[in-house]
């Protein structure tokens, strides 16, 4: 397995958002994360990636072999983590070139790689950037510093795709962008899959599942994974809503 | 000219008849004045009592110095508030005692001090009188080095800058002992002029006093460039009065250092309509330092169509960083455009959070914020001698690529 969790428990400001979630994603998969508003699916990533605020209960989550939850946010980046937020923040003053230029020599340095030189560094960062619809002075510009709600979502796939990580979080990677935006980053998270890469995509549509076909689809309810199925879940869920397929199951 | 100066002994000052009178008055003024203290509003902040430090008393002695080095360009060394070495082309330089009668009345008058201890105090103790002219165009800017190394040291500084003429200064500070620098540089900008003045005080471990004070004609122009770091205590002063469509551009950054307190206070003086006045200083405030900024653009009723910007920010890096900042606009007149404002802040948690979620250490990461914070100011710094000095200080960000 190339994600394991068991029995996470984790409470926010005293209450428990996840409640003995287990999950397990193989190399090389695809699985896709559904669930009503408030389920816990924003928090599973987070705690995953590492930001504070959140209390581990109980519970263990490997990457690889890898302790996660014991780990600082760069150290599991280093490890191959990436979260893809559902709201990225503004930082500006630090442009995107110097951000990626600073994450791309940091990840490397980890793994013992020499630095990117930087016009290469800049040949695929105008690269992605074109192909992502960005726009012309991106690289210039703060990191996220007035983007439009989709340009946030293009630029974490950007990053995505210059990081080169090997287990991806996206956390509602298509709310808010165009049809356009949409095939965009699927074909970014396609251009990536390999039998040695996992992707975990929390979506509220059905939609860009058609772009980048599951091996999985979960639902989070009640704190814990309520059902697991093929991508027809996903379908199930658009066509009769969450208590249709979460009827029956433990919540 | 090519100047060469020898050791210049106060340069003259109060040794003809006028001045003598005149310093005799001071002399009794100072005698009646006390330092100011914190119910002072432009002192409120200042943790003064460095300054007067036992060890720090007493006029300055000489002070065994490293000698001089020659530095690129034009340059002054100011060794215990005394000119010991210079080389210039474009600047006059003259003592005092070089001056004519005209002259030095015309200096007497515009540096009354009022009632302020540091100015008079400094006028009464000064190690040396130095005037600085510069009549046309200069390319480099002139380097003027400070070095104090022992009790009160009181450079003071005249400089003309004529109608039209443009030119840059730097000034440098280095302390090498238990000392107090009470300095003051006096700015006369001829109409039209242009000055671009430099203050870089990283090396300064004592205390430090420095004021400055500049009047600027009718279209001259005054642009300030200052990088502020200290370990011991520093109060830098700006007093400004601007002529008719006159500017000033005022950029500075305080790079406070464990234990090192730096005050800055600005004044300035629309006297005239058509000013314009742009003021940012953003401080950077670590564990055990204290920063202050006190800042007042004053409008005065014949200050129309003045424009008037003053952003004093600072962002603190720990628990017990310290800063105190007073913008303020005191508006006489009616047509203006005048707005001011400053912050207390902190590094962003889920900035610093979405840095490291990229793989970033944390303290890369932080430092990547502090560049962000500081930038806005620093692209406003063009003076190659100050850059090269703050490059020293700080790993820039280099964005030469983009
Ligand atoms: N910092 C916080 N403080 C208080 N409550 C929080 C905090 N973070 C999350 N929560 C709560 O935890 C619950 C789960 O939130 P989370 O963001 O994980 O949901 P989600 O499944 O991602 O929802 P959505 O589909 O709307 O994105 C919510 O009830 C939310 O209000
Ligand atoms: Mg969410």
């Amino acid at each position: 397995m190339m994600l394991t969790i068991r029995n996470l428990t984790v409470a926010v400001e005293g209450r428990r958002i996840l409640d003995g979630l287990d999950l397990d994603i193989a190399a090389g998969e695809v699985h896709a994360l559904m669930g009503p508003n408030g389920a816990g699916k924003s928090t599973l990533a987070n705690v995953l990636a590492g930001r504070e605020g959140y209390e581990v209960l109980e519970g263990k989550a490997l990457l690889d072999d890898q302790d996660l939850l014991t780990m600082e946010p760069e150290a599991r980046a280093q490890a191959g983590l990436f979260l893809s937020f559902q709201h990225p923040v503004e930082i500006p003053g630090v442009s995107n070139l110097q951000f990626l230029r600073t994450a791309l020599d940091c990840l490397r340095k980890a793994r013992g790689e020499a630095p990117l030189d930087s016009a290469a560094l800049l040949r695929a960062a105008r690269e992605a950037a074109q192909v992502l619809g960005l726009p012309a002075d991106f690289l210039k510009r703060g990191v996220n510093e007035g983007f439009s709600g989709g340009e946030k979502k293009r630029n974490e796939i950007l990053q995505m795709l210059l990081l080169e990580p090997r287990f991806v979080i996206l956390d509602e990677p298509d709310s808010g962008l165009d049809v356009d935006a949409l095939k965009l980053v699927a074909a970014g998270v396609n251009r990536l899959r390999r039998p040695d890469r996992a992707f975990l995509i929390i979506t509220h549509y059905p939609r860009i599942l058609e772009y980048v076909r599951p091996d999985r689809v979960h639902v989070l309810h009640g704190g814990r994974i309520a059902r697991s199925g093929a991508a027809e879940l996903a379908h199930q869920i658009e066509a009769g809503g969450y208590a249709a397929v979460l009827e029956g199951s433990v919540a | 000219m090519n100047t060469a100066l020898a050791v210049c002994h106060r340069c003259g000052w109060a040794e003809d008849a006028a001045t003598r009178a005149w310093h005799e008055q001071l002399a009794e003024r100072l005698a009646s004045l006390t330092p100011p203290s914190r119910k002072d509003e432009f002192w409120r902040y200042s943790r003064l009592s460095a300054c007067f430090a036992p060890e720090r008393a007493g006029r300055g002695l000489d002070f065994p110095f490293p000698s001089p080095e020659p530095l690129a360009g034009e340059w002054i060394y100011f060794d215990q508030g005394r000119p010991v070495a210079a080389h210039t082309r474009a600047w006059r330089l003259r003592p005092w005692s070089e001056l004519d009668e005209a002259t030095r009345a015309r200096w007497r008058e515009r540096l009354e001090p009022g009632e302020d201890y540091f100015s008079v105090r400094n006028l009464v103790e000064a190690d040396a009188v130095l005037l600085l002219e510069l009549e046309e165009t200069a390319d480099a800017p002139l380097q003027i080095h400070y070095r104090h190394g022992a009790g009160w040291v009181q450079p003071l500084l005249l400089v003309e800058v004529a109608a039209g003429a443009r030119g840059a200064i730097v000034e440098t500070f280095a302390s090498f002992g238990p000392s107090t620098q009470n300095g003051a540089v006096n700015l006369w900008l001829g109409e039209g002029a242009e000055l671009t003045h430099g203050v870089f005080t990283a090396k300064a471990q004592e205390a430090l006093l420095h004021r400055v004070r500049a009047r600027l004609g009718a279209r001259a122009r005054l642009d300030v460039q200052s990088f502020a770091a200290t370990r011991g205590y520093q109060r830098l002063e700006w007093d400004v009065a601007l002529g008719e469509s006159a500017a000033l551009r005022l950029s500075g950054i305080t790079h406070g250092e464990p234990d090192g307190s730096t005050d800055v206070a600005l004044r300035i003086r629309h006297a005239a309509p058509g000013a314009a006045t742009d003021v940012r200083w953003r401080g950077l405030v670590p564990a055990e330092a204290h920063s202050a900024v006190i800042g007042r653009i004053l409008i005065e009723p014949a200050g129309q169509r003045t424009d008037a910007a003053m952003r004093l920010d600072h962002l603190l890096l720990a628990d017990g960083a310290a800063a105190d900042v007073k913008p303020e606009l005191e508006i006489y007149a009616d047509d203006v455009a005048c707005g001011h404002g400053a912050t207390l802040g902190r590094l962003d948690d889920e900035a610093l959070f979405y840095l490291c979620s990229r793989g970033i250490p944390e303290v890369e990461a932080r430092q990547l914020l502090i560049d962000a914070f500081l930038a806005p100011v620093l692209q406003r710094f063009t003076l190659a001698e100050v850059l090269r000095h703050v490059h020293s200080r700080l790993p820039l960000p280099d964005d030469a690529a983009a």
